[in-house]
């Protein structure tokens, strides 16, 4: 049973008046007496709109176009006098409530537009740290790679050298007797031998400062030591002239095929090493975090026809009907067609696009 | 730590087997365990990459993408490394003497050692959590490498990961310590 709200109201007025001492305390308010009466407004209105339900199923009893009519109209006035109530509902109370939310929405919302350009910034100077981490990794790389060649190399010359003259020696059937003057000649010669030279590293963000750092903390190749190492092996390799010299021509096609060999074999060597090296740089480059952004590419809306059709056309073009899953055919938006197009990546035609940070 | 005695075993697994020394898993783990199933297609892994030989073929379509995806990272130097590589060596610290033997997945002898992981786990965690630092430690002083980097494949996204692993005896000294037998005697 349903007791009237005036009733309740009554009760309750009654009710504390009897209690004497609180009386000024316990008067209700005219919000609080205004919310009782909104709830017997809502009994009042429920109670027509039952009735209108009544009248429309006892008109249509009998179906006539004049009923039919009649029930319509019943209908609407119970839809305004409904509308009526709701309205004042949303006005006085939803909206009012929503406009807090919309008040913190705002706030948030720029603080937001702050927060993505300071993690934009953020990620700005993330791949620029790590861009110098990468160059400053490849610098490295490179003068320990080069070093090396340039060690391989110019072992190679000196060798080839004293190859060259030995089987000169042989081929001009040059006398034992005068092969100490030749190796003393050997030895000036390897010193004027002009080290290879360190192929130029293309720098963009290094400093010059931060380059000769990197460049004296790597050990440095000495080639001193191997001149006299191979002025050493000049005199060695005249041991055996004498013998060589009596069968020159087999023992040019040897040396010619030794030769040929060992310059395969450092090419090899320096292949590995590179490679060797390139895998350690890489393992022992840092690598930066940098902020999450979340980026979406959005096609920019134009509300016009040509907008529209370019959307139908590219949406046509790019997702073949036979591939396409659609939940609702009869629902299918341009909003949404636009939504799945950006998400394809293909190229679209006559549609601009934007990236959208979050 | 001094390292002497060095014997290589190339493709001989049963000459490993029979070796006797301690390896870092026997030290760690002690003899008889049994392999997980990721711990299997890591074996996989490592066998269609490093002994194709040995490879049965099973789980292709999972294995043959990792294995691509490392080579691609070694470049030029998969062909001239010596993969899965037994090897004996003698480490010695303060007169005691510990006899050690390690399978090494892939090694230029007195350069480097590279080690492969098939693994989920993140190398800066499981580095620490498995001691792996301390293996590849083990591995580069008896092929005689200052280098030494451990390579892990994702089995899920196929990413590799490379880090290097610095050279660092301490473990296994103190190892030599605890199991190890006086030169004298030994």
């Amino acid at each position: 049973m349903e007791i009237p709200t005036h009733l309740v109201i009554d009760y309750i007025t009654n009710r504390y008046d009897l209690g004497g001492n609180n009386h000024k305390n316990m008067e209700l308010t005219t919000q609080e007496k205004g919310w009782l009466r909104m709830a017997d407004m809502k009994n009042t209105l429920f109670d027509e709109l039952q009735r209108a339900e009544l009248q429309v199923q006892s008109t249509l009893e009998e179906i006539t176009t004049e009923n039919l009519k009649s029930a319509k109209s019943i209908m609407a006035g119970a839809k305004d006098k409904r509308m009526a109530f709701t309205g004042m509902i949303t006005d006085k109370l939803i909206n009012a409530a929503m406009d807090y939310e919309k008040r913190m929405q705002n706030v948030i919302n720029a603080a937001a537009v702050v927060e993505l350009e300071m993690r934009k910034k953020q990620e700005e100077e993330t791949l620029q740290a790590q861009a110098l981490i990468n160059e400053e990794t490849a610098l490295r790389n490179h003068i320990t790679n080069e070093y090396f060649r340039i060690a391989a190399e110019n072992r190679l010359n000196y060798q080839k050298g004293i190859d060259a003259s030995y089987r000169n020696c042989l081929a001009n059937r040059v006398p034992v007797e005068k092969i100490p003057a030749m190796i003393a000649d050997m030895k000036r010669i390897l010193s004027l031998f002009e080290v290879p030279e360190m192929a130029k590293f293309q720098r963009t963000l290094i400093s010059d400062e931060r380059a000769l750092q990197i460049f004296q903390s790597i050990e440095k190749y000495d080639p001193k030591m191997d001149l006299m190492r191979y002025q050493s092996e000049a005199e060695k390799k005249w041991v055996n002239y004498e013998m060589d010299l009596a069968n020159a021509d087999v023992a040019i096609k040897a040396l010619e095929k030794q030769a040929a060999e060992r310059e395969a074999e450092i090419a090899q060597e320096i292949a590995i090493e590179t490679a060797t090296n390139t895998l350690i740089a890489q393992a022992e480059t840092i690598t930066l975090e940098t902020p999450k952004i979340k980026r979406e590419v959005k096609i920019i809306v134009v509300e016009s026809e040509a907008w529209a059709k370019a959307v139908i056309v590219n949406f046509i073009r790019v997702f073949p009907v036979d591939k396409l899953r659609v939940k609702s055919w009869s629902k299918l938006t341009l909003a949404q067609m636009a939504e799945a197009l950006a998400k394809s990546g293909a190229e679209l035609h006559n549609l601009k696009t934007e990236e959208v940070c979050k | 730590m001094q390292v002497s005695n060095i014997q290589y075993y190339r493709n001989n697994f049963e000459a490993y087997n029979t070796m006797k020394g301690y390896s870092y898993s026997g030290i760690t783990k002690g003899a008889g365990f049994i392999p997980s199933a990721k711990m299997r297609l890591g074996t996989a892994v490592h066998e269609y990459l490093l002994e194709p030989e040995n490879y049965n073929h099973e789980n292709r379509d999972i294995v043959v993408p990792l294995a691509n995806a490392v080579r691609a990272e070694l470049g030029g130097l998969l062909p001239f490394l010596d993969t899965e590589l037994s090897v004996y060596a003698e480490f010695e610290n303060n007169s005691l003497i510990l006899p050690y033997k390690g399978r090494v997945d892939m090694v230029r002898t007195g350069k480097i050692v590279l080690d492969l992981k098939v693994s989920q786990v993140p190398l800066r965690n499981s580095i620490a959590f498995f001691g792996y630092g301390n293996q590849v430690n083990g591995y580069m002083a008896a092929t005689m490498c200052d280098y030494g980097m451990i390579i892990r494949i994702d089995p899920k996204t196929s990413k590799v990961e490379k880090k290097m692993i610095p050279k660092d005896h301490l473990w296994w000294e103190d190892q030599i310590q605890r199991l190890g037998v006086p030169k004298e005697i030994y």
